[in-house]
């Protein structure tokens, strides 16, 4: 293995390679910024141009522009309170509270340092633990996903920081809105009102957008809330960065983001959006002061934007091993391997061991660069805060409007995008958390499709599930995690001090 | 003042292009739209084939994908532009033989004008290599027997085993999954006995041991495994037809079609063409543009009844 990780290097550090290495670290934190323009889209606008390297000059490429997103994603989410990317949707609730107390420093620190340490996690699970994760995710099958689903869907009784009945209430529409486009089975249209642009359902750019970039500016706009006074930025980089105590409570976060969101970026359709939700969820649950959840607890940074960190790593065994792309952005990497004529698969790595270590080795590298690039521009993306209101409305706007535009080039989703912004505004001035209304939307889509093979598979025998352990196991965690939040919400502090 | 000074400047100039005596076609670049993401073996052999086309039209092509709409949304966009030649569409049976039957689209067979075909796309059907069944014989013998869950992602990958069904008695249930990917992890894991997919998503499952490819249910076997015989060598009637071809808006000039149709057909023969469809698992198929548009009426009206019948058609 280390002879294998050296070769890996070998193949890395020529000019060519590194090169690539850096640009697509560089290019995925700008795509990370920039919300609309996802990973699967800026991957499949280089693909073409990828096709004139080599192979393992591509994969670098283009596996640093993924897992650049992730770090990139983070700091529009903090600093605007629009999600960079979907799989920082979460951090707009903490991150942006952060800022507001001013500690955007201190989310900005800690996530790109959690992003470090769940990567380098990430590819350490790869490199050590691919063949027996690769049978794990064979063992996942439509029961084990809705079991899954719905364990993830339990979480909401935890968001309910405004009660679980409105909790709840924003979970069933999500759930709705995730009803729109083709049924899964049958393929006929549902709640589409003859709109072509709603038979693949609603994007998720638009609505993430709408509801927490748009409504933002409506309440910049009606000056409804005003913004934290900012506290004059350090002039050193260690001050922006996260102090003693926010250490202190970060660490086990990361550590639990790390292993959570690796085993749910290796499945098929899990990805880094649950795995960040999970992370939240399972922070808030553990912490000794889940009310400051939501009004900048550093918990629900450093957890989730760990988890969707290591969740991008974790999508790589699977593709690498089984040749199964675990979401878009694979399925991509394999149509780029297959267009150079490797066929990934168990064999890869003794038929392409310099690809398979050269891309193991650029991951190592991608992330110290990432980090390298991320921490000292904090400073400056903290004085971002420092714009006139007038001005920092006017670029979330525009913010907004190109990033719904760039995903679809449909002027339908813009326009769903404003409706979104105004039905956020709505809600948020109701006292309503947007978070369970996104995570159902997100996770309903997948629970009802695996529901119904699981059904059609069974004949209609819903008893068939005794016979999968996998998701048994994750009912029993849905029931206890909503006992836990709904029956003891007054929770007696004897979770005793673990440093978390 | 200065500006409407240009504007007046620059609408003088316009007419000029006109003067000139019949400038040879294509004179500027010609854009294809391809109905789903880049990477896909869609993508990937209208790249390949265009890259050829280039070469005789003597204009650069663009490829835009225009994905949405289950491979719909391309065609609606290739019926809705301007009829120049300078806009033309790809596509397979999916978003013209088969989607006008599932879903409403605003276009017809008869919206286009049709180009030469490219390439056939290869299908199998297969077992994860603990299954029982040692041949197709073997899981069709079983499937009268007994219900047997087949994973697919959607037509047309799912119709072979529905004409199994009607023509032999069987009772293969369809489980649809989202993509092949997701399609073949469901058969390696035991969760469906049998899949009926194509060679991307098949073959590294095949070539390491865990899955067992039956039949072939093209009309021809997989290269990589000419041992396998297809359905109908092995005594079942049943073919899979799909195939990639190219189409314009249907007003466009029938000089510039026979241009347009001249190209695609001399670029569907280069040998580079085949070496990438190979790769994803597509096999050449050129064919003339008359009879590219035979075989997709002829499978818009077969498609028809086998929708219908597996219920799966839009009422």
């Amino acid at each position: 293995m280390m002879d294998g990780l050296i070769q890996g290097f070998a193949v890395l550090l020529t000019a060519q390679n590194m090169g690539l290495c850096v640009l697509g670290a560089v290019l995925g934190t700008l795509v990370g910024v920039l919300p609309g323009l996802g990973p699967a889209t800026t991957i499949a606008l280089l693909l073409p141009i990828s096709l004139k390297l080599d192979p393992t000059g591509a994969i670098i490429l283009l596996a640093g522009i993924y897992y650049g997103v992730a770090y990139g994603g983070t700091i529009t989410s903090v600093l605007m309170r629009i999600p960079g990317e979907a799989s920082s949707v979460v951090t707009c609730l903490d991150g942006h509270a952060m800022a507001r107390n001013g500690r955007a420093g201190a989310a900005l620190g800690i996530a790109a340092i959690g992003s470090f340490i769940a990567g380098t996690f990430g590819i350490l699970g790869v490199m050590l633990l691919s063949p027996p994760l690769a049978e794990l995710v064979i063992a996942f099958g439509p029961w084990e996903y809705a079991a899954l689903m719905l364990a993830g869907l339990s979480l909401i009784a935890f968001f309910a920081a405004s009660g679980v009945a409105k909790a709840a209430l924003m979970a069933l529409f999500g759930l709705f809105l995730g009803l729109v486009g083709l049924d899964p089975i049958n393929g006929a249209p549902r709640f589409t009102f003859g709109v072509p642009a709603l038979v693949d359902g609603i994007n998720i750019a638009p609505l993430a957008l709408g509801l927490f970039g748009l409504s933002e500016l409506l309440f910049l706009a009606l000056g409804k809330e005003q913004r934290a006074e900012i506290l004059r930025p350090p002039s050193t980089l260690l001050g922006f960065m996260p102090n003693r105590e926010e250490w202190r409570r970060s660490a086990m976060p990361i550590a639990r983001g790390s292993v959570l969101g690796f085993l749910i970026g290796l499945l098929p359709g899990g990805g880094a959006v649950l795995a960040s939700f999970l992370s939240y969820g399972v922070e808030k649950r553990l912490s000794k002061h889940p009310e400051q959840f939501g009004k900048g607890a550093i918990e629900g940074v450093a957890g989730p934007e760990s988890a969707n960190n290591s969740g991008t790593a974790g999508a790589f065994i699977p593709l690498l091993t089984l040749g199964i792309p675990a979401n878009a952005v694979t399925a991509l990497l394999l149509g780029a391997l297959l267009v150079h004529g490797v066929q990934p698969g168990p064999m890869i790595m003794e038929r392409q061991p310099e690809l398979y270590w050269g891309v193991i080795a650029s991951m190592y590298m991608g992330n110290v660069i990432l980090l390298i690039l991320n921490l000292p521009f904090v400073g400056l993306f903290v004085r971002a805060l420092e714009v006139p209101r007038r001005f920092m409305a006017t670029a979330i706007l525009l913010v907004c409007v190109i990033g719904t535009w760039s995903t679809g080039l449909n002027s339908f989703d813009v326009l769903l995008a404003v409706i979104f912004g105004f039905l956020g505004f709505v809600l948020r001035r109701g006292g309503f958390d947007l978070g369970p209304l996104v995570l159902a939307y997100v996770l309903g889509p997948t629970l009802e499709r695996s529901l119904r093979q699981a059904l059609l598979i069974a004949d209609g025998d819903l008893t068939e599930i005794v016979n999968h352990p996998i998701a048994l196991g994750f009912l029993v965690v849905a029931v206890l995690v909503l006992l836990s939040g709904v029956v003891f919400r007054r929770r007696p502090a004897v979770v005793q001090d673990s440093g978390s | 003042m200065q500006r409407r000074l240009i504007l007046l400047g620059g609408a003088a100039l316009l007419p000029a292009p006109a003067l000139r005596a019949q400038p040879r076609w294509p004179d500027r670049e010609v854009t294809i739209l391809v109905p789903f993401g880049a990477g896909g073996s869609t993508d990937v052999s209208v790249r390949a084939v265009a890259g050829e086309a280039e070469k005789h039209l003597g204009v650069p092509i663009q490829i835009v994908n225009r994905v949405g709409g289950q491979g719909t949304a391309s065609l609606t966009a290739v019926d809705q532009a301007r009829p120049d030649g300078h806009t033309l569409g790809s596509g397979a049976m999916s978003g013209l033989a088969i989607a006008p039957h599932t879903m409403e689209v605003s276009y017809t067979l008869d919206s286009f004008a049709y180009l030469p075909g490219a390439a056939r796309f290869l299908y199998g059907i297969g077992v994860r290599a603990e299954s029982p069944y040692g041949t197709i014989q073997d899981l069709i013998n079983a499937a009268k027997a007994r219900r047997m869950t087949f994973s697919a992602t959607g037509p047309p990958n799912n119709l072979g085993m529905f004409d199994l069904n009607r023509r032999y008695g069987t009772r293969f249930q369809f489980i649809p999954f989202q993509s092949g990917a997701e399609a073949v992890t469901a058969v390696l894991g035991g969760h469906v006995e049998c899949t009926s997919q194509t060679p991307p998503e098949m073959l590294p499952a095949i070539q390491s041991g865990r899955m067992r490819l039956l039949a072939s249910s093209s009309p021809g076997r997989w290269k990589e495994f000419p041992q396998v015989q297809t359905l109908r060598e092995s005594g079942f009637n049943v073919t899979i037809e799909s195939l990639l071809g190219f189409v314009a808006p249907r007003a466009t000039p029938p000089e510039r079609i026979v241009i347009l149709a001249d190209a695609f057909l001399r670029a569907a023969r280069a040998p580079a063409v085949e070496a990438t469809l190979t790769r994803f698992g597509m096999v050449p198929e050129v064919m003339e543009a008359a009879a590219f548009e035979q075989a997709i009426r002829a499978g818009h009206a077969r498609f028809g009844e086998q929708l219908r019948e597996a219920g799966l058609a839009r009422r």
